[in-house]
């Protein structure tokens, strides 16, 4: 509690001109593509949720920093959307692996993917 | 707004019907309720108003693209019933779904913030998903909610990112301060980087190639009646938002992108219209329809402006009425023959000639020839491409409308020769699939008639 | 000597994002991603975002994460047996995401700098009561939408997730 007050004081890295609003756009970019990686890299669907989940936390990382930058509280609102709707999206998401795992237990998705001929 | 309040209570009240044991008037109630919502709809035409501190603008945009949404809606839940009582699902439960669908599409084409366009396109896109999974017995259908909502959760992610760098260059979510930042020149790249990503996400969504590969297999997975819903409603919401965040917002982006949107148009109407030449399934062959169909609908939103705005909606009511019709007769045949292959349209014209006629007649304007709406739709859409400086790409629509022509006319001469294996007596036709065939039927030929009614409403 | 501590979780941030796509285990993917939560948390305190960070703890590390290890054990899939792609694919994802990354990378760079803050420095935004304000007076109309949205995931997740017996 004491730390939290103690952080609240001090402006963030952006305002005590430490770092540049740029460094959080690197950041947020590298999370963002780590996360990309994992959808196109892992077969297990649950992996590939997680991965989904690592994209969008690497732009709620974005809105707030923006937010802090501009000085905006909008952009930390805009963060609980996201994170509704993630959770939201887990929720279906799951709820499809538990449907898709009753009729083939197997949690690859290259086996569900024999539409395509 | 009153339209998306009848929306929502209209979807807490079919899932009441299962709670109250009203379950059997639901489809009643909804059919009442949406006419309802249709005219609460058109009284807001004119009176553009903006809600909540300017989270939403009704204007007639919204007003028009909402009218044919719901529109779209009514002929899905009026052709509801009988696909029901062939495949079992939660009947109640999916009304409420096609309502959550409706309700985001909405507020897809009146958000005035992006924050309201996120939560629009979410609420659409789950709602879909579970949608799409709805047969849970038939793995077709399970791949479909599958592959739907991996590929969508990944492009959602796309478009927040999208949506994170316009907010970093224009420092407000507002359409109209963003609009403001992107007048006044010297724009940050961000800005670009942000409508580059929003486009690959919104490009996903309107299944424009390369980001193709899941509309045919999802549709072809997915319950008919919803492939009805998603190549309808869907298509007109995801392009009534593109339209509307592009021509409000982000137009100066526009020019730099104008690669960009050429290459994508052009793969799009190249990949549309050579895959469904390749298919025998009429419902694979309606989805890549569906491919080649936003290729001309992209060279809409190119131009981004009011005229391109009406020659959009135009071409999206002529193509959506097209589609139910063609939809309709497929529902029928697969109540019969229990699956929807393409070669059941064979001979069709000899047992039932009216419902032959009204394939033809959707056909025809889905291909674009003269007495009917898809002609005038692909006019308008061309001229507003060719003003926009974009002829080049009215060349390559053009022998894509060209090629469109030998798989629908393959279709329509399948219906005409006699054929062995056809039915002995015509096909029984249920009383509500007559008024939705005969309603789009008329509207195809009228508004390929008399253009002027829809061609300046915006 | 802030920018010290941003560089410390960033590089725990990154290190365990990559563990989530690294290990073959589901269940060691789960708990790098936690981690990765946590070290983006402390980074919401950076920010001075103390409220954002609570609740990204507790929906996404508290709720979400739990609601992920629960699938993974009620299917039995704490089991290392995920058949890896075939090299070509893997080359093919690697430079997929390496491109866009660079892309990003790229376009920030060229366009380092070249933002402007919109509104004077203000470090109480990220309080509860300014937060709670912005939320109920401009953005009540997203927040009432959002109960739609949660009614049709609810509604969505038993419809699918129920088992018939017929």
């Amino acid at each position: 509690m004491l730390l939290l007050q103690t952080v609240q004081a001090l402006p963030s890295p952006l305002h005590n001109g430490e770092l540049s609003i740029d460094a959080y756009i690197y950041l947020s970019a590298i999370l963002f593509c780590i996360g990309l990686l994992g959808v196109l890299l892992r077969r297990n669907v649950i992996v590939l949720f997680m991965c989904i989940e690592l994209m969008l936390n690497a732009v709620n990382l974005l809105l707030v920093a923006l937010s802090n930058y501009h000085s905006d509280p909008a952009g930390q609102v805009f963060v609980f959307f996201v994170m509704l709707v993630a959770a939201a999206e887990a929720t279906i998401g799951l709820s499809i692996v538990v449907m898709l795992y009753r009729n083939i237990p197997n949690t690859d998705v290259d086996i569900w993917n024999r539409l395509r001929n | 707004m009153k339209a998306l309040i009848s929306l929502s209570a209209l979807a807490i009240l079919s899932l009441a019907g299962e709670i109250f044991g009203f379950k059997r008037q639901t489809n009643v109630l909804l059919i009442i309720g949406l006419l309802v919502t249709l005219v609460l709809n058109f009284m807001d035409w004119n009176t553009n108003i903006s809600y909540f501190s300017n989270m939403m603008q009704y204007d007639n945009f919204s007003v028009a693209f909402t009218g044919a949404i719901l529109l779209c809606g009514l002929a899905v839940v009026l052709l509801s019933p009988h696909f029901f009582k062939v495949v079992e699902t939660s009947e109640s439960e999916s009304y409420a779904q096609l309502l959550f669908l409706m309700a985001g599409g909405l507020l897809m084409v009146s958000f005035s913030n992006l924050s309201m366009f996120f939560i629009g396109i979410e609420l659409l896109s789950i709602a879909s998903y579970i949608l799409a999974g709805t047969d849970k017995r038939n793995l077709y259908s399970n791949e479909a909610a599958l592959k739907y909502f991996l590929m969508g959760a990944f492009w959602s992610s796309f478009l927040l990112m999208g949506i994170a760098l316009v907010y970093a260059a224009a420092g407000s979510f507002d359409l109209a301060t963003i609009a403001a930042y992107s007048t006044k020149g010297n724009l940050s790249g961000y800005f670009y980087l942000g409508t580059f990503f929003i486009t690959l996400a919104l490009a996903f969504k309107v299944s424009a190639a390369p980001f193709h590969f899941w509309a045919p297999d999802v549709y072809d997975g997915s319950p008919t009646i919803v492939t009805l819903s998603m190549s309808t409603i869907v298509k007109i919401a995801a392009f009534g938002a593109a339209a509307r965040l592009f021509s409000y917002a982000l137009y100066p982006a526009m020019p730099s992108m104008s690669k960009i949107w050429w290459i994508l148009t052009a793969l799009t109407l190249l990949v549309g219209s050579l895959g469904a030449l390749q298919q025998t399934s009429f419902k694979r062959l309606l989805a890549y329809s569906g491919v080649a169909n936003a290729g001309y609908l992209l060279l809409g939103l190119i131009a981004a402006n009011n005229n391109a705005n009406n020659a959009l909606l135009f071409y999206l009511i002529a193509y959506s009425v097209a589609t139910i019709s063609a939809f309709a007769v497929l529902l029928l045949l697969s109540y019969k023959y229990d699956d929807e292959n393409g070669e059941h349209f064979k001979g069709l014209a000899t047992t039932s000639p009216w419902l032959a006629a009204a394939v033809t007649v959707s056909m025809l304007s889905l291909a674009g020839i003269p007495p009917t709406a898809g002609f005038f739709g692909k006019y308008y859409l061309f001229t507003q491409a060719i003003a926009a400086g974009h002829t080049s790409l009215v060349v390559v629509a053009i022998l894509s409308s060209i090629v469109s022509i030998v798989y629908y006319f393959r279709i329509i001469i399948n219906m005409y020769i006699p054929d062995e294996n056809s039915l002995p007596t015509a096909l029984e036709l249920p009383f509500v699939y007559k008024i939705v065939l005969i309603i789009t039927t008329i509207t195809s030929l009228a508004l390929g008639i008399y253009p002027s009614v829809l061609a300046n409403i915006l | 000597m802030l920018a010290i501590f941003f560089y410390i979780f960033a590089t725990i941030s990154v290190l365990s994002a990559l563990s989530v796509v690294l290990f073959r285990n589901p269940v060691y993917s789960a708990l790098g991603l936690v981690t990765t939560f946590f070290a983006i948390a402390a980074q919401y305190i950076l920010l001075n975002a103390q409220f954002v960070a609570a609740v990204q703890v507790m929906v996404y590390a508290g709720a979400i994460m739990v609601l992920f290890l629960f699938v993974i054990m009620l299917l039995n899939l704490n089991v290392n047996n995920e058949p890896s792609r075939p090299a070509l694919l893997q080359g093919i994802s690697v430079a997929t995401s390496g491109g866009m990354l660079f892309l990003v990378l790229l376009a920030a760079a060229r366009s380092a700098g070249s933002l402007s803050p919109a509104r004077a420095a203000d470090n109480s935004i990220g309080l509860i009561q300014t937060l709670g304000q912005t939320l109920f007076n401009q953005y009540l109309m997203p927040f009432e939408v959002s109960s739609l949205l949660f009614l049709s995931a609810m509604v969505g997740a038993v419809m699918l997730g129920k088992k018939e017996y017929k």
